[in-house]
């Protein structure tokens, strides 16, 4: 069983049923595809076993160039790291179309067959993931079908619509790592006996928990708006939120837990590992607040 | 859970900003310094009765007395505006006093109290803080003797926001000396020209001034008992509970916000952009709590734990944004001006360095954000009671 076959009842082009689904596995820090499908989803197209490069999420930076010859496109240059890369079907892929059609619209977006001659994919140990690859084209040849977009703002609309969406449920699992992790905090604090009492009446312990509920309700509402009004806003606003309350929440579940919490049978560890793993997913704070600050401008 | 505003709440915040606009059009010229607001007894008073004679003050409270009948989320709203605009009326009579009359007040009390507050009529305080009671007013020392069928008050009273101009004054003290502090306070309420309240006026840190309240043998009758004779720790720990909306502190986090953006936006520079889009974000997040407060309130309920995170982020993030505009404009940004009245020609008015002062006392007041910690990790979280 493949992680596709997991979730593949869960995934459809319904947002907030999707989210939901994100939600619950954060609770747990499973690792799933659930927001490489999910992009998958958005965009109508109905493949078997996608992986997206990390690199989606900021198109701003993409390292793969595309032109067209006689025979088809030609795909060359640095995917970047592809989470589940090395047991993955389906890429997909953004590059730069040279010439670019429109100096507005230099990228498009390409469904490639992961098996297929010229994609090399090495794979790398990692955290937050059951497995990862760096992917790199060597003259990757495809056929115009493989070419999601056709060049056209529309299309290309389309496109960054479901990388808003896409985001919006990876900010989702990390409101789900968030909550998880805060019930995983407070029941070592209510449980654990130091000084003759439960560390949760202490109150150093209890304000940094008040801090980790402000911090899980922030994303989870946050989430609830987007989910509702997945406008490029609301999508780079969640990510945001749901980065740094994730990171917050799973520091602070370490810390509770003590030294036996860095032991790797216990509960923090993989949920601060995931919590990485989907900072960078789909965008990390930085890339979002420049697209904020684009908007602001 | 999230609030959406209805079409007629839209429209009526939109009357509401038209009328504030229109009032405060020439607030300059009715500058008082000294006041919290930063404008005259004169022009707070009549700015009120206006207020109050389109029914905005009492929007949210009961129909009987005097109100507009509306859902919670009215009020709120009328409140977020006020804030944005800058207008003086914030600490309304009924935002200060009229939850705790309305809430424990008896029938005379009501229609005696509540319908002229509601006009915007009378201006009232609450004098619950001593010099060695604030977040613990089971501490308190004030006392009130029962003598004849009277009470007879002595003690001082501190932090008494609006203390100079108020009709009405709601205080507590001990009832009952013999008995544990919980068991033995009862709440008043009285005017504030009782005989034997003496009244002063202390400086802040920002030049405005709070007021302390002696009671020196202060004499009220039986009918100035606010609820139950030995239940007043109770009535005013729940009062307190529900002053926590946040909603003010949101509309000057928005004004503040949005007047760092403008500025920000002819500098073109980078690195500024970024900061102001990191507090354009967590202020998101204090509007999505302030959003929810107002829509578990229109449903009925009483929420407490996301009350208190509502004051503890826009309380905490009012001070990062002062702060930002204070580091952004440089040595500039220490040049202090009083909100209304004649301007010296500071960049921004001079509002930051006013705002990095006035955003201390948010964190502190209505409970302190370490009680509200409290509140979350017992009510949010059902963290065990922590050790005293």
């Amino acid at each position: 069983m493949t992680p596709w076959d997991e979730i593949a009842p869960l995934v459809t082009d319904d947002l907030r049923a999707v989210a939901a689904a994100a939600y619950e596995f954060g609770l747990r820090a499973t690792p799933t595809v659930v927001v490489p499908t999910a992009f998958a989803a958005f965009l109508g197209i109905d493949v078997p076993r996608v992986a997206v490069p990390l690199i989606c999420g900021a198109t701003n930076d993409v390292n793969v160039r595309a032109f067209h010859d006689d025979d088809g496109w030609v795909l060359s240059g640095d995917a970047g790291a592809v989470s589940w890369g090395n047991v993955a079907a389906t890429l997909l892929v953004a590059a730069h179309i040279e010439p670019p059609a429109s100096p507005r619209i230099p990228l498009g977006l390409f469904v490639i067959d992961a098996e297929q001659h010229g994609v090399i994919r090495t794979p790398r140990t990692s955290i937050g993931s059951r497995s990862m690859s760096a992917v790199h084209l060597a003259g990757v040849r495809v056929g115009d079908d493989a070419r999601f977009d056709d060049g056209s703002r529309a299309t290309w609309s389309a496109v960054v619509a479901a990388l808003d969406k896409a985001t919006v449920v990876a900010a989702a699992e990390l409101a789900g790592i968030a909550r998880g992790a805060l019930r995983a905090a407070v029941a070592y604090a209510t449980g654990r006996e130091q000084f003759g009492a439960p560390i949760a009446t202490y109150q150093a312990l209890a304000h940094r928990l008040a801090d980790m509920a402000i911090d899980t309700e922030a994303a989870a509402l946050a989430v609830e708006e987007a989910v509702d009004a997945p406008t490029p806003q609301n999508a780079a606003h969640t990510k945001i939120i749901a980065n740094e309350a994730a990171h917050r929440v799973t520091a602070g579940l370490h810390q509770i837990n003590g030294g036996v919490g860095f032991y790797a049978d216990q509960s923090p560890a993989p949920y601060y590992a995931r919590a990485l793993a989907l900072r960078v997913e789909m965008g990390d704070s930085a890339v979002h607040r420049l697209r904020l600050a684009a908007e602001m401008a | 859970m999230l609030f959406r505003p209805s079409p007629e709440l839209d429209a009526w915040r939109a009357e509401v900003q038209a009328f504030l606009r229109d009032e405060m059009h020439d607030a300059d010229a009715h500058a008082d310094p000294t006041d919290l607001t930063g404008l005259s007894e004169r022009f707070e008073r009549a700015h009120q009765l206006r207020a109050g004679a389109r029914g905005y003050l009492a929007i949210s409270a009961p129909v009987e007395y005097g109100g507009g009948g509306r859902p919670p989320s009215w009020k709120a709203t009328y409140s977020y505006e006020a804030a944005y605009h800058d207008a003086p009326s914030i600490d309304t009579a009924l935002t200060l006093a009229g939850s705790a009359i309305e809430a424990f007040g008896n029938v005379e009390q009501k229609q005696t109290l509540l319908p002229p507050m509601a006009r915007g009529e009378i201006e009232a305080c609450i004098a619950y803080s001593e010099p060695h009671a604030g977040s613990d007013l089971a501490a308190l020392s004030t006392t009130a003797d029962p003598v004849d069928g009277d009470f007879v008050l002595n003690g001082h009273k501190a932090l008494i926001t609006g203390g100079h101009k108020a009709d009405w004054c709601v205080t507590i003290a001990r009832t009952d000396r013999d008995q544990p502090a919980r068991q033995s306070m009862t709440m008043f309420v009285l005017p504030t020209t009782t005989p034997g309240l003496i009244r002063s006026r202390r400086v802040t840190a920002n030049q405005w001034t709070l007021s302390e309240f002696t009671f020196a043998d202060a004499r009220v009758p039986a009918s100035a008992v606010l609820g139950e004779v030995g239940r007043g720790w109770q009535q005013v720990t729940s009062a307190l509970a529900d002053e926590r909306s946040g909603m003010a502190h949101l509309g000057w986090a928005t004004l503040l916000h949005e007047q760092l953006v403008e500025w920000a936006r002819e500098r073109a520079n980078p690195l500024i952009a970024d900061r102001l889009v990191q507090l354009g974000v967590e202020l998101s997040i204090a509007r999505r709590f302030a959003s929810r407060v107002m829509a578990l309130q229109d449903a009925g309920q009483r929420p407490i734990a996301e009350a208190s995170m509502s004051k503890v982020y826009v309380t905490e993030l009012l001070q990062r944004i002062a702060l930002t505009g204070v580091d952004l404009l440089g040595v500039d940004g220490l040049w202090h001006e009083v909100l209304f009245g004649p301007r010296a020609g500071a960049p921004l008015r001079g509002r930051f360095a006013y705002e990095v002062i006035e955003r201390i006392h948010p964190t502190v007041s209505v409970g302190a954000n370490e009680i509200q910690r409290d509140t979350i990790a017992r009510f949010g979280l059902q963290l065990p009671v922590r050790r005293r």
